[in-house]
């Protein structure tokens, strides 16, 4: 096997290098003036497709408009949030609930002796716009079996949603039809949603 | 004893030598006809020796277009170095250095070949380098070039003996001594087997210099006294005279055989028939160039490309960027106009889609919350007791079978309600048992009702006048 020593390579990739440089710039320049314009064409590309989606976005919601306004519309909107508003009734008075329980039971024939309408409690019923408050009423009295259903019937006929919470009854020992009752209704109305206080995690530290 | 000249294959037809005052070209035809020219040198720049070398290959009618060079006393370099076992890093390092100490242009970049040329005694071998200035080479490559001469590799002239020495044949302890006659140096190699031994140098020009014969022959004196004296009284086998004239060559033979009376004294330089008139030392010698030598390094020096390949590289390099650059802008530039203009006709379609929005937005949230005010509505009137129905089925469970004398249901804890029942039957305490049990299992069976746990008394009295009892009865809460 021959030896052989010898330096007549170097400096041939720095030759090489200087001697390529314009065919490499020619490829970079190339890369780039072919790549600017296609990547100018794939972006509008894109922007179009986007374009053509939002069309189609645009004519299903005038569908939807035009649906909308054949249902009646906005006009037909504001009835209906007046109309579930009313659902339930706001700003109940208990003079004139007072008065009302005892005409009512007068009608069906309860003969009552006390009665109390207390505050509204809270409840757990959903929160939307004002929440749902729980008016208790608690009666005592005597009348027939049928009476409390009547009663509660003529409640909710006047527009008050009403609960029977607990009741009880005694047969009358002079009477046989008549009980003494005891029974706590419920009668539900919107108020102010809670105020929420939130507590301090961490209270500052003394000064 | 003087050989005739050897043929030439078709490989290697061309050589081009440069001394020190003209520039020579040897071709040897296909058909073995050489063809010889020498044209003087105006000077020794490096378009003069283009000038020349192309006058001279004109001059004798040569063809070829490719050759190799071999360079004069000068214009190369060539020393024989002792080198131990080293690795090739070391090697590079130690021969780079070495050529350049020896290099007689101080600081000058210098091209470099070196060759191990055999083992000497001592775990060293011998080592062969050959070297040339980088600028004066290329530049002259160059030169050459543009005069469509191209050069396959670049030796030495004063080597050209090397080529001469049949050295397969050689015995091994046998040594040979190749003498090179140049216009400018004589150089005597003395070669053993496989190993070049050594290498003398006398300057000057044998054939105007008169004390040149007898420093030669002292100088062959000194080599076969290095050798008997290395090697135990070994003699020297034969004796190479290359570039010798004829008449010279007889009166140097004998003065050989008479310095080393042991050795084969050869020389080689007869020719035939018309190739007569050529120098025919000159030729002898140049031929060995064309055959070159396995114990001799060439330099393949690479060049950068020519202008008009540069210029034509970035003709189609700058043609390919504007080709590319136009073909691409006319493909997209349609297209593109096309998707510009209707995406600018769709922003106008679609200008109140944001408008839609909201109030698609808001009127879902409108209606949801209807629709949760609704829902709200509907549970809270399912909440409380079912007064109507539950009574009902509590005094239907009753009727015929007990009177209920109380009824009480408590507020909803926990999920249920807690019913609570005391009732009386009309008939006798043992009658009345199958009844209370009638009435347990139809509450037990009212959906809603569970955990029906009736209470009768231990104790009866008396025989009749019915039996008081109690249930106490789980009531499923509505909401």
């Amino acid at each position: 096997m021959i030896h052989r020593v010898h330096n007549l390579r170097q400096g041939t990739w720095s030759s090489l290098l200087k001697t390529g440089a314009p065919g490499l710039f020619t490829v970079a320049a190339l890369v780039g003036a072919i790549g600017l314009p296609l990547g100018d064409l794939y972006s509008t590309r894109a922007d179009h497709a986007e374009a053509l989606a939002t069309r189609r976005r645009t004519e299903a919601l005038q569908d939807d408009v035009v649906a909308f306004e054949a249902a009646g519309g906005p006009g037909r909107l504001v009835e209906l949030e007046r109309e579930s508003r009313a659902l339930l009734p706001r700003d109940l008075s208990p003079i004139r609930l007072n008065a009302a329980l005892r005409w009512l039971a007068a009608t069906c024939g309860m003969k009552i002796e006390t009665l109390s309408v207390g505050e509204p409690d809270t409840t757990s019923f959903d929160v939307i716009d004002e929440a749902v408050g729980l008016r208790r009423v608690q009666l005592t009295g005597s009348c027939r079996l049928e009476a409390l259903g009547e009663l509660i019937d003529h409640l909710r006929g006047l527009g008050y949603p009403t609960a029977l919470l607990e009741f009880r009854f005694e047969r009358d020992a002079e009477v046989e039809s008549r009980f003494d009752v005891s029974a706590t209704l419920g009668l539900y109305e919107l108020v102010p949603p809670p105020v929420v206080i939130e507590e301090l995690d961490e209270l500052p530290p003394p000064e | 004893m003087i050989r005739p000249l050897p043929q030439i294959g078709q490989r290697g037809r061309a050589v081009l030598a440069v001394s020190q005052g003209c520039v020579e070209w040897l071709e040897v035809t296909p058909r073995n006809q050489r063809r010889y020219a020498c044209v003087e040198l105006e000077s020794s720049s490096v378009p003069d020796i283009a000038r020349a070398a192309r006058a001279a290959r004109d001059a004798a009618g040569g063809k070829a277009e490719r050759c190799r060079l071999t360079l004069g006393t000068g214009f190369i370099e060539h020393t024989l170095h002792s080198l131990p076992a080293l690795s090739r890093k070391e090697l590079g390092e130690v021969v780079h250095r070495r050529v350049h100490a020896n290099s007689q242009e101080e600081g000058t970049p210098l091209l470099y070949a070196a060759q191990e040329t055999g083992p000497l005694p001592e775990s060293t071998h011998s080592w062969l380098a050959l070297s040339v200035q980088r600028e004066f080479s290329t530049r002259l490559l160059v030169e050459l070039r543009r005069r469509r001469i191209r050069v396959r590799a670049v030796t030495a002239t004063a080597l050209a003996a090397l080529s001469r020495l049949d050295r397969s044949e050689a015995e091994d302890d046998a040594a040979e001594i190749a003498i090179a006659v140049d216009r400018d140096s004589v150089e005597v190699f003395l070669v053993s087997g496989q190993t070049l031994v050594s290498c003398e140098s006398l300057d000057g020009n044998f054939q105007e210099d008169a004390h040149m014969a007898a420093g030669l022959l002292q100088t062959l004196r000194s080599v076969a006294a290095f050798w008997r004296k290395s090697r135990g009284g070994a003699g020297i086998a034969s004796v190479h005279v290359l570039g010798m004239d004829p008449e010279r060559a007889a009166i140097l033979e004998q003065a050989i055989a008479g310095v080393l009376p042991e050795a084969e004294v050869v020389c080689e330089i007869e020719v035939e028939g018309e190739e007569q008139d050529l120098p025919l030392a000159r030729v002898s010698l140049l031929e060995a160039c064309l055959r070159g030598s396995s114990l001799v390094p060439e330099l393949a020096i690479s060049l950068p490309p020519r202008r008009s390949t540069e210029i034509l590289g970035l003709a189609l390099c700058a043609t390919a960027l504007l080709g590319g650059f136009g073909m691409i802008r006319k493909l997209v530039r349609g297209p593109q106009e096309v998707m510009l203009q209707e995406i600018t006709s769709l922003s106008g379609q679609t200008a109140h889609l944001p408008w839609l929005q909201e109030l698609g937005r808001s009127s879902e949230e409108r209606l949801e919350a209807v629709e949760r005010r609704a829902a709200r509505a509907r549970e809270v009137r399912r909440s409380g007791i079912d007064y109507r129905r539950r009574m009902t089925e509590l005094l239907l469970a009753f009727r015929g079978r007990a009177e209920l004398k109380s009824v009480s249901v408590s507020a909803a804890s926990s999920g249920t309600h807690e019913v609570s029942l005391e009732a009386t039957t009309g008939v006798s305490a043992v009658d009345s048992l199958p009844l209370i049990e009638e009435i347990q299992t139809l509450l037990a069976d009212t959906p809603g009702f569970s955990n029906v746990r009736t209470n009768v008394p231990t104790r009866i009295e008396g025989e009749g006048g019915g039996l008081a009892f109690s249930v106490r009865v789980s009531l499923e809460a509505a909401s």
